[in-house]
């Protein structure tokens, strides 16, 4: 999950005109390689219309079919407010989301229930991203910026299945490495990103508003390509 | 502000009527200077024409300026918001009058919630008591906050510098506080009394004590430097609290509503008034253990408090970190008490002992160093130096200051004008040495950065403290290369001398046995030592910060091991420097170094050297500075082949009866505090390693991750590459390669039995050495400023050890670790059957050689089948409780 503001890694007393961190990286626009791919994603699952509460590891009988969608316009957008609104502590404003989605339309994917695709608020997943250049060598790194299934629909590979997508737009643009945080205290998305092969690479103290760390995870990109599966 | 320039129109339609409605509300509610402007329908027009979701923006909008928005009406964001459960809160009533046990109550809160704002004083018994505590309270945290903003701790990480518009008083003067708690005291000392005598009866005194007790702590404010005293009244409180009475009105929790911000406020958890009490006693203590630093003795017992510091647990608040790294250097004076660079000179002295003629401590006084008798006590020592063998070794200082000005002058001049000392030696000689110790008072300067830089680590959040570490070592990388040319140059120059005096020339580039005083490395020692000092560092609080996969960990402690595995050959190293040195300079010589190497060699024998023997190479050659030659260089790999000894080395030391008791009080103390604490972390470092690999053989662990990646590269492989990476252009130690560690992890083919009986004696002698630590005083372990907190670092480690050889002897009855040892053994017999029959051709069947053949890639006979493991995969269990760098391994 993305920090809500941007922290000045300057100390305070160097004075608080030097921003960087995400908001700083967010300047470069992307380079030549990244802005090819430069694209947002968003992935939802919309609910079934029938809440028949199952619990959250079983599958419901009458499954409906997961639809994964790219991102396409902001008719989507309530839905995946709604369920980040509801899964993560930061509050972003819907320029946060707009930050993401405009700049990346194709980083961003949503999946939804087939049954529940026209409901808006009923995506029950997201991951934005970016991809920008970074660090001394100016690799190409890839950022996901929310990710959040609804509750119940968690425990079914959705939220994998996002992240993978995600991860396989930003290696198809050109991705070396793809970061991300997470509250260190998220065990269920630590375990989730360690499946797919993020590392810990740093702790960044009381990083959230909430005042909870954060763990930085890192995933080095393989070199060839492997087409997801996702069904 | 840029968030300000963007328009767009937002999904729902209905929000700008909620905007316009709140902006009246706002406008009504709060009569404001500011002439408020509806422009709802400026906006709707102005807005018209934009599409659903397009953002119009500056070229420079950025991430940061989206995430600062934030959404008006939007409860986690709007923090102006009246939300129901406020509306209905009770109200408190400002007029209203205050029992004694409700100030009591009120002022605990208060100090629960010191660094986060104002609450609202009522008046009466109030006016005065209660009206000066809280402006104190207040008044202090506009104190602490002027230190914070100083820069030394994280914005945001570490505080909010952000005041939100609350005034803490800042200009309300010191002085007129003081009075207001005096007149508070006063009044409490008098028709106070009487009033809570009356009132109270028996519990009188504890209240009116309770109330006296709060008085003094407000008096933090204004006298910081009263810790002690300032402590004391916190137990009182303490003690007092339950006498409070509940005013829940008094304080608004939902404060912030009233703040002046631009970001969503953090939210903060409120500490009970127990966690209270104890971090306040806790600041206490450290703001007080800082001020005992001061004033302190050396170099190396304040570089032990600023470790000790850094390492505490609970770590100290951001407040007292912050004081550390105020006070800790400005205007080149260090801990407001000593020029930083003598402090460095002093550090590189107590590690390494070069002459001290090399350095003038280049001090204070001009007109001190321009009195003609200090000038000749200078003169003096040089004319000494010149003349006599000893020189090299060096004379105590004799304290002789002088400007450094003043010595360029007298270098630069000593050939022309021809004071004293030119006459007497034609040589030039001196002239040699002052350019010499121009060089070498540079160098200390240039080391000051790095000096300082390190300490002020100790005063960081622990994430920070591993992250800046990495440009640590960079730094001492860069000094170490920088004090090469440096030493080679003092090479030379000492060969001179003692050629002048006679001696014999040593060999210097044929390496024809010169003895390791002919190329004693001073200053690399000296940078190589820290260096290593601070990567140990960074690696460990790794673990602490929970950064590490279990798969990665055996690899981690291997590589701990290795790089400790060079820091004790290193300290080593100095210490036959040292001990050459004083041998040179007291005649008496190198009977007790023999002592000690037998030893060594006596007290670990053959039991556990095979485990690691594997490595024994990469160590000895782990001390890549180039400096390996010499005796010490041959020493080290003579006594190489028992890996063991390179851990017990801190122990030796300190075991080794020194030649005299000139030998302990000059040397000893501080490259010993060292040492042991390098063989104590050895022992444990390595003991971990041989149970992670025990596991690994029997296939509880793994050095592969749960899931191998698809997508990207998680294998160890990439793990290493990555976490050591801060390493990789480190012209030294020579650190563990992959390749290395995956022999490493073999263990020379020994069965996982005998690997956990390895571990277990590792523990045993880390116990050992960190017994005889336990015991030393202060004094001894150069911990003089910090002795308590090292004392239960020791403990902790103790524990460590005690737990985990509890763990080991459950470990070694787990049936998987049988079966293997089982296996093992019968491929051992099969291996000496065939080994016997080759022996009749081949006469040399040296212990050596099968060993080696063991970690050659066909180690196991091909008659056996692999072992397939009959009993159950067990759980691996990893407790980091005692000490957040050494678990206790066992199974669930
Ligand atoms: C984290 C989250 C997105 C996971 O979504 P999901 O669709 O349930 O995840 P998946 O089904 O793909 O799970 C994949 C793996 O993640 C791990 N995981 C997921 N939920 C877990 C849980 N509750 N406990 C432990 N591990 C869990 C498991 O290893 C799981 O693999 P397994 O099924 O083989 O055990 C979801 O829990 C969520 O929305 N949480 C709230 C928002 C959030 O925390 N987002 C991440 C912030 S960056």
């Amino acid at each position: 999950m993305t920090k809500s503001k941007s922290k000045s890694k300057s100390k305070s007393g160097s004075g608080s005109g030097t921003k960087t961190g995400q908001g700083q990286q967010a300047k470069d626009s992307p380079s030549t390689t990244a802005s090819a791919s430069a694209s947002s994603a968003t992935t939802t699952v919309a609910q079934p219309p029938a809440r028949g509460n199952t619990s959250s590891s079983s599958i419901p009988p009458r499954l409906p079919l997961i639809d994964y969608v790219g991102y396409e316009s902001e008719d989507q957008l309530q839905g995946m407010v709604t369920l980040i609104e509801n899964d993560l502590s930061e509050p972003y404003s819907i320029y946060t989301y707009r930050y993401f989605l405009k700049q990346w339309p194709k980083l961003s994917f949503l999946a939804s229930s087939s049954a529940g695709l026209l409901e808006l608020q009923n995506y029950s997943a997201i991951a934005s991203n970016t991809l920008e250049p970074h660090g001394f060598n100016k690799s190409n790194r890839g950022y996901i910026a929310m990710l959040a299934v609804s509750k119940e629909y968690r425990k079914r590979r959705i939220g994998s299945s996002l992240v993978l997508m995600a991860i396989e737009a930003m290696k198809t643009a050109g991705a070396d490495e793809i970061v991300l945080e997470t509250e260190y205290t998220n065990t269920s998305a630590i375990a989730l990103y360690q499946q797919i092969g993020f590392i810990k690479d740093k702790r960044l103290y009381r990083y959230y508003l909430n005042g909870v760390d954060a763990f930085r995870l890192k995933l080095f990109c393989k070199p060839e390509l492997e087409v997801p599966q996702t069904n | 502000m840029a968030r300000l320039s963007i328009c767009s129109l937002d999904a729902s339609d209905s929000s700008a009527h909620r905007i316009a409605s709140s902006t009246a509300q706002l406008s009504l509610n709060s009569p404001s200077v500011y002439p408020y402007e509806d422009v709802t329908s400026l906006l709707d027009e102005a807005t018209k024409e934009i599409k659903m979701g397009e953002v119009i923006r500056v070229e420079t909008f950025s991430l940061f300026d989206a995430m600062c928005a934030i959404v008006i009406m939007d409860p986690k964001m709007d923090t102006g918001m009246i939300l129901d459960d406020y509306a209905k809160r009770p109200q408190y009533d400002i007029n209203r009058l205050l029992t004694p046990k409700e100030f009591i109550w009120i002022f605990d809160n208060i100090l629960v919630g010191q660094a986060e704002g104002p609450s609202h004083p009522p008046a009466e018994f109030v006016s005065k008591v209660l009206k000066a505590c809280v402006l104190s309270v207040a008044k202090s945290c506009g104190l602490i906050w002027n230190e914070m903003k100083k820069g030394q701790v994280y914005e945001e990480e570490d505080f909010m510098s952000n005041k939100f518009g609350v005034s803490l008083y800042e200009n309300f003067p010191t002085s007129s506080l003081i009075t207001l708690l005096d007149v508070a005291e006063l009044w409490l000392d008098s028709q106070g009394k009487a009033w809570i005598d009356a009132q109270y009866g028996d519990e009188a005194p504890a209240v009116l004590n309770g109330l006296q007790e709060r008085i003094h702590y407000s008096r933090f404010a204004t006298a910081i430097p009263m810790l002690e005293t300032t402590r004391k009244s916190v137990q009182a409180m303490k003690s007092t609290h339950n006498l409070g009475v509940p005013v829940e009105e008094a304080f608004d929790h939902v404060v912030h509503r009233k703040l002046v911000t631009n970001t969503p406020p953090r939210v903060i958890a409120l500490l009970t008034i127990d966690e209270t009490f104890t971090s306040l006693e806790q600041m206490c203590e450290d703001l007080a253990s800082i001020g005992t630093a001061l004033s302190f003795s050396d170099a190396t017992n304040l570089v032990n408090f600023f470790i000790q510091f850094g390492g505490k647990k609970p770590s100290p608040a951001a407040f007292p970190r912050s004081i550390l790294q105020t006070v800790l250097y400005e205007d080149a004076i260090l801990m407001g008490s000593r020029k930083a660079q003598d402090v460095v000179w002093e550090s590189i002295q107590e590690i390494v002992s070069p002459p001290s003629w090399l350095y003038q401590p280049s001090v204070n006084n001009l007109k001190k160093a321009n009195t003609p008798q200090t000038n000749n006590g200078t003169n003096n020592q040089t004319l000494k130096l010149s003349g006599l063998a000893s020189a090299t070794t060096g004379l105590p200082s004799s304290g002789a200051p002088s400007q450094l000005d003043a010595i360029q002058e007298q270098a630069e001049d000593s050939q022309d004008e021809g004071n004293g000392m030119e006459g007497l030696e034609g040589t030039g000689l001196n002239a040699l040495k002052q350019v010499m110790q121009l060089k070498a008072t540079e160098f200390v300067q240039k080391a000051v950065k790095p000096f300082v830089d390190t300490l002020q680590i100790a005063g960081q959040n622990t994430s920070r403290q591993r992250r800046n570490l990495r440009k640590i070592v960079q730094l001492w990388e860069i000094l170490q290369e920088e004090a090469e040319a440096l030493d080679e140059d003092l090479h030379w120059l000492l060969n001179e001398i003692r050629v002048e005096a006679g001696g014999q020339p040593e060999a210097l580039d044929d390496g024809t046995a010169p003895t390791i005083m002919s190329k004693p490395f001073y200053f690399v020692s000296w940078a190589y030592h820290m260096k290593q000092w601070t990567m140990e560092w960074m690696l460990l609080l790794g673990f602490e910060l929970e950064l590490y996969s279990t798969f990665e960990l055996s690899m981690i402690y291997g590589y701990v091991d290795c790089v400790l595995g060079a820091h004790a050959q290193h300290l080593r190293r100095i210490q036959s420097i040292n001990e050459a040195r004083l041998a040179e300079e007291g005649g008496s010589s190198n009977a007790h170094k023999k002592k000690k190497k037998k030893k060594k060699k006596k007290k670990k024998g053959a039991s556990a050297s095979a485990a690691t023997d594997a490595d024994a190479d990469d160590d000895a050659d782990a001390d890549g500075d180039g400096d390996a030659d010499g005796n010490a260089g041959e020493d080290e790999k003579s006594s190489h082949p028992d890996p063991a000894v390179a851990e017990s080395a801190g122990q030796a030391a300190a075991a080794a009866a020194p030649a005299s008791m000139a030998v302990k009080e000059r040397l000893e103390p501080a490259i010993t505090s060292a040492q042991m604490m390098v063989s104590v972390r050895i022992q444990l470092a390595r003991a971990t390693f041989l149970i992670l690999a025990a596991l690994t053989k029997v296939e509880y662990l793994s050095i592969t991750p749960p899931h191998v990646a698809s997508h990207g590269l998680n294998d160890l492989e990439t793990l290493h590459r990555h976490r050591f990476k801060a390493f990789h252009n480190l012209s030294s130690p020579e650190t563990m390669s992959f390749e290395n560690f995956l022999n490493r992890l073999e263990c020379d083919g020994y069965d996982a039995w005998r690997i956990l009986e390895f571990a277990n004696d590792y523990f045993d002698e880390a116990k050992i050495s960190l017994d005889r630590m336990q015991s030393m005083s202060a004094r001894e372990a150069r911990v003089e400023l910090c002795y308590d907190g090292w004392r239960k670092d020791i403990k902790s480690m103790i524990r460590v050890c005690i737990a985990a050889k509890v763990a080991i002897v459950s470990l070694q009855k787990d049936a998987r670790v049988l079966e293997h040892r089982d296996y093992i053994a019968k491929v051992q017999k099969q291996r000496q059957a065939a080994e016997a029959a080759a022996e009749a051709a081949l006469l040399y069947p040296g212990i050596k050689s099968r060993i080696k053949g063991a970690t050659a890639p066909k180690p196991v006979p091909l008659e056996l089948a692999p072992l397939k493991f009959k009993s159950a995969v067990r759980k691996v269990h990893l407790e980091w409780k005692y000490h957040s760098w050494w678990p206790v391994i066992s199974l669930e």
